[in-house]
């Protein structure tokens, strides 16, 4: 298990290592000078000009500005923001808390609507109730996620006058009423997947031999259904979780701009709309990061769940 | 000895919508009587298609109700299983009748201990607790020559060989000293060398606790000095019953000759073997007449037009057969 | 020589209710300015935010732009920039999935490689870096879809080809003297196509979901050309006024991400059935 981990560990580096080279491609991919990308794109005096470059070290080749970059992205520097005024580690670490908050909420309501209601459709495979549980997953998959959270907010906020429509508060037990909307929209348009992987896991489980032997022990049914099927029936949700994070960081990306959330992704969006470089390459390099250790964790949380992994 | 199992006309088809053009309806059991005394052994021979585990699966109601039609009696210690709900079968099931099925790496479940599965088997029968029903699983264990017994115990089924697991899974069915013990083909995905023992173990058991057995297997070999009555099962139906060591030594039909033919034998080095040319009639067909005519060398005008039921021949011996008085097979010693 | 018999599949209801619905707004699409009673653009501030009536469908938006005609419009530049998306990418990953399949060897690791790590980020995020890189509009939102989608293609074909490869008909056509590019595309490429369809089915769904996503932060289409997530995002200013602003081009966007879908769902289901038999 322990070697298992340390593998998945080491394969982290060469992802992070390409993925930073890209970022760092970026600006410099860019047919302007980059020191006015890193500026801000606005009119900069000559001073501020002159700083950027000794900073990144712009004269010098490309390879060793790599280096100084990420030198100081490892220690922690992810430049600053000259529109901003402020260092783009800071404005990342402040927002972190609301991104994470409501990534968590989404994922945890995703789970508990999809598990459930996959199970019931196997359960009752071929049904109406079967089929109609399906044509949810279908609608909800194929409505962009700033709709549902656009008519999130037009009947819950504005109607019904139940939930903020924008912003957030200050702490977790405030903001929950904040990012209750925006992750009960999210987690509409991830629990498609979800559902049908439980689903069709169920289905499989319930037509297997070792379903077959419950049965023949004389567990009652219910047994059969949550102990027996349902543990191996959850395992292919591992499988698609790297899908799902992906879905998740798009979706978060784009539920905290509609709902006006001061989290990460909406920091990366208005910096890629006002063309704001160090935000954009310090804001993505950050998710990149961060998208490739939650998939670690979830490889590592897999095997433990599955002992048949550890052996690959 | 009582009376333990009197199945009566039993049917099973399945729904199949994938063959519409033919019928859509697979028949694979069409129509068999069954009786077993208490602490008695049968075994129920015939070909893979022959109905033989439809039939089994049948007394335990293991079939998918919405795609599958059971009719007929099964009557196990008089009560008749048909009319119980199900409610009342999950109460039979584990605990008056047992099953053993043929591929124990898939038959348990792969993220759970042995351990703990042959407990569970354990806990629900004696009503114990975790800790002693697991207490009392590994005593179990270790009666059943399983090695190291605490080491395996806490393993995961994909990490025992073959013979092991299925040696869990007879002590999962026995947990609850069944009346009856059903073993589907217990030995056919495990090598030969393993095959006795578990068929030996089996035997162990099911002597010391009373227990009836049906043995289901397409392997005649299998049958010799394990059982006291054989079935031979074709095409959904049964053709020849008996004492086993009687029908083995003189077969009344002749798909038992056939059957019986083909086993390899020292001896015969270098002969080809023995084969039932042609192939069992397709489930969803409903031909007039004997459903082994088209294969069997001893047809004659009469067997293609009418099938032939399930007669008394001699003392407990049954057989299905126009011709059944005329022939004169051959056994073997 | 194709393994298989034609191409027809046998639809079921569902997929045949979604090709009309396909096929319908299609057409509504295509023949957008002879439909429309008016010019999409054309501002009638007097009527701003006019509820539907006779001389408007669907009423006016703020600046009394007609809303039918602004759907309409809107639906030909979302649904042709998702044909480009799903034609470039479909024509790229496919030629780059023959290749890796059927020829192996170094190429076929190196790409398999790239695009294993590529496949794991999320489409959208990576469109929108290179928004970040190479400014915004609608030409880079379509390119880098485009790019982003080959990965999921190359590697359908690729395990396809694998398949097919080892199959006899193949090794017929290297008897007979077949270039390898002849095989590929004339014999191969004929039996991987439905699974191709599929996917192809389902890649305009997400497409058209991506797409509405740029312009609804503004990274995709650009003012004066409008589509339907460009009309989500004006539509915000006026939701609580005006919600069928928002309603019409989100629900016209479910309507025809549901409709690929389910056409997508229908020929996978089909294809499996027919392989059975």
């Amino acid at each position: 298990m322990l070697s298992y981990f340390a593998r998945r560990l080491l394969q982290l580096v060469p992802a992070l290592f390409l993925a930073s080279v890209a970022v760092f491609a970026i600006v410099r991919l860019s047919p302007s000078d980059p020191a006015i990308l890193l500026a801000g794109g606005r009119q900069s005096s000559p001073a501020t000009l002159a700083a950027i470059r000794a900073k990144y070290r712009l004269g010098e080749s490309l390879p060793r500005q790599y280096l100084a970059w990420a030198g100081g992205a490892l220690r922690g520097d992810l430049g600053e923001s000259y529109r901003l005024k402020q260092s783009v580690s800071s404005m990342i670490a402040q927002r972190l808390p609301l991104t994470l908050q409501l990534i968590l909420m989404s994922m945890l309501l995703s789970l508990a609507a999809a598990v459930p209601l996959g199970v019931i459709a196997a359960a009752n495979k071929g049904s109406a109730l079967d089929r109609i549980i399906t044509a949810f997953a279908l609608a909800a998959l194929s409505s962009p996620v700033f709709l549902t959270g656009i008519v999130g907010i037009l009947v819950f906020a504005y109607y019904l006058g139940w939930l903020p429509a924008f912003g957030s508060g200050e702490g977790f037990f405030e903001n929950f009423r904040y990012l209750l909307l925006p992750s009960a929209a999210l987690a509409l348009n991830m629990l498609a997947l979800s559902l049908r992987v439980t689903r069709n896991g169920m289905i499989e489980a319930l037509g297997s031999n070792y379903v077959q032997t419950a049965i023949a022990k004389g567990l009652p049914r219910r047994s059969v259904l949550l102990k027996h099927a349902l543990r191996n029936a959850l395992i292919p949700l591992f499988t698609v979780a790297g899908l799902q994070i992906g879905f998740l960081l798009t979706g978060t990306v784009l539920v905290e701009y509609t709902f006006g959330i001061g989290g990460i992704g909406s920091l990366l969006v208005n910096g890629i709309q006002s063309s704001d470089y160090p935000v954009i390459q310090g804001a993505t390099l950050f998710v990149v990061a961060f998208f490739l250790l939650v998939n670690l964790a979830v490889d590592l949380l897999y095997a433990a769940i599955d002992p048949r992994i550890r052996y690959s | 000895m009582s009376e333990l199992l009197k199945i009566e006309g039993l049917e099973v088809s399945f729904d199949d919508p994938a063959h519409r053009g033919e019928g859509g309806v697979a028949r694979a059991v069409r129509g068999i009587d069954l009786v077993l005394g208490s602490n008695e052994s049968l075994a129920l021979v015939g070909e893979s298609g022959s109905g033989k585990t439809a039939a089994v699966k049948a007394i335990m109601r293991l079939h998918d109700p919405t795609k599958t039609r059971v009719s007929g009696r099964i009557a196990l210690e008089g009560r008749e299983l048909s009319a119980m709900s199900e409610r009342e079968m999950e109460g039979i099931r584990g605990r008056l009748v047992s099953m053993v099925f043929q591929d124990p790496m898939t038959s348990l479940n792969p993220v759970l201990r042995v351990g703990d599965q042959v407990a569970e088997a354990v806990s629900l029968s004696r009503g114990l607790n975790r800790r002693s029903a697991r207490a009392v699983a590994l005593e179990l264990f270790a009666k059943a020559g399983i090695p190291s017994p605490e080491a395996l115990f806490r393993r995961y089924p994909h990490e025992f060989s073959g013979g092991m697991l299925q040696r869990a899974m007879i002590l999962i069915a026995l947990a609850a000293s069944p009346k009856l013990l059903i073993a589907d083909e217990p030995t056919t995905a495990l090598d030969v060398t393993v095959q006795v023992q578990i068929l030996e173990l089996i035997e162990r058991q099911r002597r010391e606790l009373g227990t009836a057995l049906i043995l289901v297997t397409h392997d005649m070999g299998v049958v010799a000095e394990r059982t006291e009555r054989a079935a031979v099962m074709y095409a959904g139906r049964i053709v020849e019953s008996g004492r086993t060591l009687e029908l083995l030594a003189k077969p009344l039909h002749p798909y038992s000759e056939g059957l019986l033919d083909a086993l390899p034998r020292p001896g015969t080095r270098g002969e080809k073997l023995k084969t039932i040319d042609g192939f069992a009639p397709s489930v969803f067909e409903e031909a007039p007449g004997c459903p082994f005519a088209p294969r069997c060398r001893y047809v004659q005008r009469p067997c293609l037009a009418e099938i032939p039921a399930l007669t008394e021949a001699a003392t407990g011996r049954r057989v299905a057969c126009h011709r059944a008085r005329e022939l004169d097979l051959r056994g073997i010693a | 020589m194709r393994r298989r018999g034609s191409m027809a599949a046998m639809a079921g209801p569902a997929t045949i209710v979604a090709g009309i619905l396909i096929s319908a707004i299609v057409l509504v699409s295509i023949f957008a300015p002879i439909a429309a009673p008016y010019d999409p653009d054309r501002e009638e501030l007097s009527s701003s935010l006019a509820p539907p009536s006779s001389a408007h469908l669907l009423g006016t938006d703020r600046l009394g732009r007609d809303l039918a005609s602004r759907l309409a419009y809107g639906g030909r530049t979302t649904l042709l920039s998702a044909l480009l998306v799903v034609a470039i990418s479909t024509a790229v990953g496919t030629a780059l999935g023959l290749v890796a399949g059927y020829r192996g060897g170094w190429v076929d690791s190196l790409l398999s490689r790239a695009f294993d790590v590529l496949l794991a980020f999320p489409a959208l995020l990576l469109a929108l870096v290179v928004a970040a890189a190479f400014g915004r509009g609608i030409e880079n939102a379509i390119a880098s879809l485009s790019v982003v989608y080959v990965p999921m293609i190359t590697r359908l074909v690729r395990s396809a080809c694998l398949v097919e490869r080892k199959l006899p008909y193949v090794e017929a056509g290297r008897a007979l003297g077949y270039s390898s590019a002849r095989i590929m595309f004339r014999h191969i490429l004929p039996n991987v196509a439905p699974l191709l369809l599929v996917q192809v089915a389902i890649d305009f769904g997400y497409s058209i979901l991506d797409l509405a996503a740029m312009s609804f932060l503004g990274l995709g289409v650009q003012p004066p050309v409008s589509d339907w997530g460009a009309m989500l995002a004006d539509a915000r200013d006026s939701l609580l006024v005006a919600p069928r602003l928002a309603l019409a081009p989100g629900l016209a966007i479910m309507i025809v991400v549901v409709s690929f879908n389910l056409f997508g769902d229908g020929l996978k289901e089909s294809f499996e059935r027919r392989r059975r038999r």
